[in-house]
């Protein structure tokens, strides 16, 4: 965890001092959509290697969209329970 | 929409390549996937730190404003809760997974590294997490119509969770309308920061000595 917030952070500072150098930025966000694309493929590939999670693979799908939809589900009905407040106008705007 | 499947695609196509055994070994496992997610995280705090404006809306940021991850990360926990009663995964499990927020690389990652140090943690989760926030992220973007419409303009927002900064954001901006997109990217950069300290604490405090 610590090494994740501290890759985070360099990336922060980095991003900061370089702020004004728009074309390296804009190489940056290429490379992040390249290296995503790569982790994915890495991914189903450590899902593909593994046969006993290909072959519980429609279970575990069944259980990943369920936490989804009550994630989002749950997300949706507190904010409309506690956003009482925020009727009127969107927030974060002036 | 289409970068999401694309997205899909490669992940299929690399199931499909390490079951054919196209892939060695090493290469499909959590160590290299961690190093490519390192290389990630760095680039995406480049860009962060590169744009002006996070520092001033962090700034401006009310109490109003947070309200919206706050929103997205006790509903979430409290919806993947409520899951696990079906499921047949244990509370801190589910809970976990709930908490990658859309963030399926780093969360199932994550999830992997831990459930190494915790041997009552379900081999599979790791796979579970990476399945249920790619859903989240693909359910954001195909749902946000309706979801606008009919629950209301921030009802997207707390869909995409931490993807609201990046991949549902230029959603989030059509079918909400642009007075959104800044709410959108400070509930998207929180649950970002958010989900490398919740997870494992989550994990580890649910799940020890089970």
């Amino acid at each position: 965890m610590l090494g994740i917030f501290a890759i985070l952070s360099i990336g922060l500072l980095a991003g900061w001092m370089l702020r004004r150098r728009k074309r390296l930025i804009s190489v940056c966000e290429l490379l992040i959509t390249a290296t995503l694309l790569c982790l994915m493929g890495v991914l189903g590939a450590w899902v593909g290697c593994n046969e006993e999670v290909m072959g519980n693979l429609p279970e575990l799908s069944l259980q990943a969209g369920s936490i989804c939809l009550c994630s989002v589900a749950g997300s949706i009905l507190l904010f409309r329970l506690a956003g009482r407040v925020l009727r009127g106008r969107p927030v974060g705007d002036s | 929409m289409i970068h999401s499947l694309v997205m899909i695609g490669f992940f299929l196509a690399g199931v499909i390549a390490g079951h054919i055994g196209l892939v060695p070994s090493r290469a499909g496992s959590a160590t290299a996937a961690m190093w490519v997610l390192y290389a990630l995280l760095l680039l995406v705090g480049v860009t962060i730190g590169s744009n002006g404006k996070v520092l001033s809306l962090l700034k401006r940021a009310g109490a109003k404003l947070l309200l919206v991850p706050a929103s997205t990360v006790v509903g979430t926990l409290i919806g993947a809760a409520a899951a696990s009663i079906f499921i047949g995964l244990s509370l801190g499990e589910s809970m976990a997974v709930g908490a990658g927020f859309g963030y399926y690389s780093l969360s199932s990652i994550l999830i992997a590294k831990t459930a190494d140090d915790l041997p009552g943690v379900s081999g599979s989760l790791a796979v579970i997490a990476l399945l249920s926030n790619i859903f989240r992220e693909v359910l954001t973007i195909a749902s946000s119509p309706l979801l606008a419409k009919y629950l209301g303009g921030y009802a997207p927002v707390l869909a995409g969770g931490a993807t609201t900064m990046d991949c549902t954001l230029p959603a989030v901006a059509k079918y909400s309308g642009s007075e959104y997109v800044t709410v959108a990217l400070l509930n998207g950069i929180a649950l970002t920061f958010l989900v490398p300290v919740l997870v494992p604490l989550i994990l580890r405090a649910c799940c020890r000595g089970t």
